[in-house]
């Protein structure tokens, strides 16, 4: 039988605020164990929570950016649960009035374009970490995280591949980075997905029984678990067996999930309204300031670089999934007389040397002017595109001007016909064997003449020039 | 309305509260006794048309500024923790999913 | 001259005159405490340690001459669900008994910063559960005016300090008579202020969408004075009232000619005993007397505050005593096998009975199953009720009745079931469900001399208009 599989989207993204969300503790990641807290965030008897504005700012960009509507009244709920990481064994969250509602974003995968629609998107508040301790059988808890801001962002069921998800979630990371609202460092547990899968036979209308995945950290965890749970789900229903609701846990290192509680025995959250916090009213022109803080988003960027800088689709797609990138590709390009260039050598040697320094481009020691001036100095023949790379190598470290580089390290490619034409002639009386070659036809000989004569300029000199007299040379002595 | 000991049990359980048999026994004919006065009580009230009160404060948008003010020192958040370890709280571990 | 029988503004005189020294009174309050308390029971924790250095200390700055605040100097108590940072603050809970907070309440900074002494922590209800003071982890206390008395709750500890001079004022707290009904059990002046009057933070969480710090004192003056100090906006507490705070001593020297008082019939037909009642009618005859005009309001609804009261407190309540659990502070049981049995055997054994009722309660009318029944309901008759105020307050401008229908019962009298529970409540909880200030007064005693006590509604931030009726009352009686 053929199977379609239904995937819907949960996630939690920690917002980019200076302090938590109830308050003034910081947010950065990192700290020492406890070092981060106070009454409020620690849930000592007597502290109350109150609201960072930032907070709600945040979440109605992510939800403007998302094409959500904006709620005009809204609450916070508690919703009560006991977990050690949870200090007030309740989470300050939203239940039935979210900030967000009925939003979607438009994705591309196996080449189609689909929106995907967002139900959803809410406040609430992280929860503390749990560890294992070394020393003894025990679980540790710091409470650092707890308290930090959180959007939950909840996707209709309307993703059918590996491929859409992963094209959702890519998109989603996009544009949260875009909009500055998450840092989305999911190294750092910035931004965390669950998936809620199911199967139906490809005739069935209604939804099959569906598991959630937790614990997924990378796109490409999404991408396997996704593909993953489908299988197991379609071999169990196969057998004629009954899918489990459930709650699993991938592991992404052997590749397999396992079950971690089952949804009947579900939580009842006893969700009620916050009475320590007040309800909020969103008019419009709060909406509208918010508004026109949203920065032009990747898929206007994307239109804009093809026409503006008449870069193909690929390019222009690849350099605006991220905003840093983007906006480094933009300040070299804008200056540039071949904003091609520009992107060839961001995604390929700019981005190699990243990755082989594991650095972000955030922190990239060349400046976008610098690498515009070294694209300039190949385009107008003043280096050859291999000393253009010598010279990129000694900016990374230096971050000199290349003109500055290559004037230090005489890097000018050498078009003198006289000094080259000597050269020449000295070549070819050096290897008399290979000048045979050619003679007899052996064309490729020549190639062997001209890497003599660059290394002797030590690749300096114009490799056009160089052919040009070798072979006009070489005939000559026929 | 009537609320039988299992009730109870589910509700303790759900409240984490260990209870003796006493206290179900107990609690049970207690609350059974106060659900039936408010049962009685308030089904006598039409509040067809009554909108939920859900919050009883009149303030609005109270909001905090984002701005980082220091937190308290780790000596002090952990001094009233009868297990601490290394600078943590602690437990018996913790069974994922439990 | 007994230096605890002075007003605070009596007390302030003689101190800036120095008539008095700061160490001095303390003594005094500190001679009443050692002699009282062991009977009475009302303080779980005496602040003895430093405060012959930090009573000399405040006489010092009192010698250098600078004009200070009334309440300087003057010795005070607080509710133990009050945070004082450094000092043990129990709720009267086994699973906060040794509970020391790293952080201080709004009101304690603010009694610090004024000057006030703090002679210790008071004894209470079980996180502020209950109307007798006895469900107190540390023992029941006794009604100064008659031993085998309860003195009320939840602040049962705070009116019988003051009414026994144990000291010149408390705070208590206020969720559905807190401060009213063992104000009214013990003969003194107890007022619950409007919702977002005095802040929250620091408060232990009782229900938090009722609960309120407010002033227990000997006399109307000392409640206007005390109440200067410990309101004002505090940004820490989102429901705090962002409004401007009158001078409420100002309302001290008004007269209530032509003032509109509403007497609530309900509340006096009902079940009201008739020594309450027949006091209660003359003390509307002096308010008459003094010029007020006496109407009678209806207030239908009010008839449900109980039963919405029990349902919202409970649910709050249940979710805010949820975060006892025995790993970050407060009492973790001895024995316990697994994480699950580490939280159940904590809760099962650190929460007196009624704190486990009302947890119990709370959690079942929040339960998916009984939600729309039990506490939606409750909401909307919170509603109803709120709505009936409203309507009466554009009438009256004051609202009297029984603060309770009876005097302070035996201790032991009413030990369980809602009814008995909530029966001395019956006046007090519809102005905590909509938020109202309200004030309880002394006005006479019954043939077995239990205090009597009226209770004043007004409406939100009406405070200044129930001090000047209580005041001209008071002034009538002291003639
Ligand atoms: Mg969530
Ligand atoms: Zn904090």
């Amino acid at each position: 039988m053929e199977y379609e599989v239904v995937i819907g989207l949960e996630v939690h993204a920690e917002l980019d605020t200076r302090t938590k969300i109830y308050c003034n503790c910081t947010t950065e990641f990192g700290g020492e164990p406890n070092t981060q807290c106070c009454p409020v965030c620690v849930g000592l008897p007597g502290a109350i929570p109150v609201l960072n504005k930032k907070v709600v700012e945040y979440a109605i960009k992510a939800g403007l950016a998302a094409n959500c509507s904006i709620a005009k009244h809204s609450k916070q709920d508690r919703k009560n649960y006991f977990y050690p990481d949870l200090p007030k064994a309740y989470q300050i969250s939203q239940d039935n009035s979210p900030l967000c509602m009925d939003g979607y974003l438009d994705i591309e995968a196996e080449g189609k374009t689909k929106a995907i629609r967002i139900d959803r998107i809410h406040i609430e508040e992280d929860a503390g970490k749990l560890l294992h301790s070394e020393s003894s059988n025990d679980t540790l808890i710091d409470f650092n995280r707890s308290g930090v801001p959180l959007i939950e962002i909840v996707t209709a069921p309307d993703m059918r591949s590996s491929q859409e998800v992963k094209a959702f979630f890519e998109k989603l990371k996009t544009i949260l980075e875009y909009t500055e609202v998450s840092d989305c460092k999911m190294q750092e547990g910035s931004l965390r997905a669950d998936v809620n899968l199911s199967v139906r036979p490809r005739c069935q209308k209604s939804l099959g029984i569906r598991t959630e995945m937790k614990n997924l950290n990378s796109t490409r965890a999404i991408g396997r678990a996704v593909e993953h749970e489908a299988k197991r789900q379609i071999e169990q229903l196969e057998q004629g067996l009954v899918i489990t609701q459930e709650t699993r846990r991938w592991d992404d290192l052997k590749y397999e999930s396992y079950p971690l509680r089952s949804k009947k025995e579900a939580q009842d959250y006893r969700f009620f309204a916050d009475p320590d916090l007040c309800p909020f009213v969103i008019d419009d022109a709060w909406i509208d300031s918010i508004n026109a803080s949203i920065p032009e988003l990747p898929d206007e960027r994307k239109l804009r670089f093809t026409k503006q800088y008449k870069l193909p689709e690929y390019d222009a797609a690849y350099i605006t999934t991220s905003k840093p990138l983007a906006d480094y590709y933009e300040s070299a390009a804008q200056k540039s007389k071949n904003p091609k260039a520009i992107s060839n050598w961001i995604m390929g040697d700019v981005l190699n040397r990243l990755k082989d320094s594991s650095m972000e481009i955030t922190n990239i020691p060349i400046s976008p002017e610098n690498l515009t001036k070294l694209i300039d100095l190949i385009d107008s023949n003043i280096i050859s595109g291999r000393i253009a790379k010598q010279v990129f190598e000694i900016m990374w470290d230096t971050n000199d001007e290349p003109s500055v580089i290559v004037d230090k390290y005489e890097l000018r490619v050498l078009s003198d016909s006289d000094t080259i034409k000597a050269l020449v002639s000295e070549v070819i009386k050096d290897n008399p064997k290979a000048v045979d070659d050619i003679k007899d036809g052996k064309k490729r000989s020549i190639g062997f003449l001209v890497g003599q004569v660059m290394r002797k300029t030590n690749g300096k000199a114009d490799p056009q020039i160089v052919n040009q007299l070798l072979s006009e040379e070489v005939s000559k002595l026929k | 309305m009537k609320v039988n000991e299992d009730d109870i049990r589910q509700v303790a359980q759900v409240s984490k509260l260990a209870l003796t048999e006493d206290e179900v026994k107990y609690m049970m004919e207690d609350l059974q006794a106060s659900f039936q006065y408010v049962a009685d009580k308030l089904s006598a009230l039409d509040t067809e048309h009554v909108c939920d009160m859900d919050q009883v404060t009149t303030n609005k948008n109270v909001f905090r500024d984002d701005v980082c003010k220091d937190s308290l020192e780790r000596e002090e958040i952990l001094r009233n923790a009868s297990e601490k370890e290394n600078g943590y709280f602690k437990v018996p571990k913790v069974m994922e999913g439990n | 001259m007994e230096l605890t029988k002075l007003t605070i503004a009596e007390t302030s005189k003689k101190l800036k005159n120095k008539d008095i020294s700061v160490i001095e009174l303390v003594k005094s309050y500190m001679q009443k405490i050692e002699k009282l308390n062991e009977t009475i029971n009302a303080y779980i924790t005496i602040c003895n340690e430093g405060i012959e250095e930090h009573s000399k200390a405040l006489q010092k700055k009192l010698d250098s001459g600078d004009d200070l605040p009334v309440l300087f100097g003057i010795p005070m108590a607080l509710n133990d669900n009050i945070i004082t940072r450094n000092i043990l603050t129990t709720c009267a809970s086994k699973m906060l008994r040794n509970f020391i907070p790293p952080y201080d309440s709004a009101v304690n900074e603010k009694l610090r910063d004024e000057g006030a002494i703090l002679l210790g922590k008071l004894n209470m209800d079980e996180f502020a559960i209950g109307n007798s003071n006895e469900n107190s982890y540390f023992g029941l206390v006794k009604n100064p005016q008659n031993f085998e008395r309860v003195p009320g709750g939840s602040s049962g500890g705070a009116a019988s300090a003051v009414a026994s001079g144990m000291a010149r004022f408390a705070l208590g707290s206020d969720t559905g008579g807190g401060i009213r009904q063992p104000a009214s059990f013990c003969g003194v002046v107890g007022l619950k202020p409007t919702y977002g009057l005095v802040s929250r933070y620091g408060l232990v969480a009782s229900a938090s969408s009722m609960d309120q710090i407010g002033p227990i004192t000997r006399n109307v003056e000392d409640c206007a004075t005390v109440l200067n100090a410990i309101t004002g906006y505090d940004p820490k507490d989102s429901t705090s009232a962002n409004i401007k705070y009158p001078d409420y001593t100002s309302f001290l020297i008004d007269d209530i000619k032509g003032m509109k008082i509403g007497i609530h019939r309900d509340y006096i037909e009902k079940d009201t005993n008739s020594q309450v009642k027949q006091k209660i009618l003359d003390a509307c005859s002096i308010l008459e007397s003094l010029g007020a005009e006496i109407v009678e309001v209806s207030l239908p609804t009010t008839e449900y505050a109980i039963a919405a009261h029990y349902i919202i407190s409970s649910a709050e309540t249940s979710s805010n005593l949820a975060r006892y659990d025995g790993i970050r502070y407060g009492y973790r049981a001895e024995n316990y096998e697994d994480l699950e049995s580490l939280y159940s055997k904590t809760r099962g054994q650190g929460f007196g009975t009624e704190a486990k009722r009302r947890i119990l309660l709370g959690t079942y009318v929040l339960s998916s199953g009984h939600y729309d029944e039990y506490y939606k309901k409750a909401l909307k008759a919170r509603q109803l009720i709120i709505n009936d105020y409203k309507k009466a307050f554009e009438y009256v401008d004051v609202i009297v009745s029984p603060t309770t229908p009876e005097t302070a019962f035996k201790i032991g009298e009413k030990q369980d079931g809602l009814h008995n529970l909530y029966s001395s409540n019956a006046y007090t909880v519809s102005a905590s469900l909509a938020g109202l200030c309200a004030m309880s007064i002394p006005i006479g005693k019954d043939s077995e001399g239990l205090p009597i006590g009226m209770q004043l509604i007004g409406k939100h931030y009406g405070e200044g208009t129930l001090i000047k009726v209580a005041n001209k009352f008071e002034e009538y009686m002291q003639f």
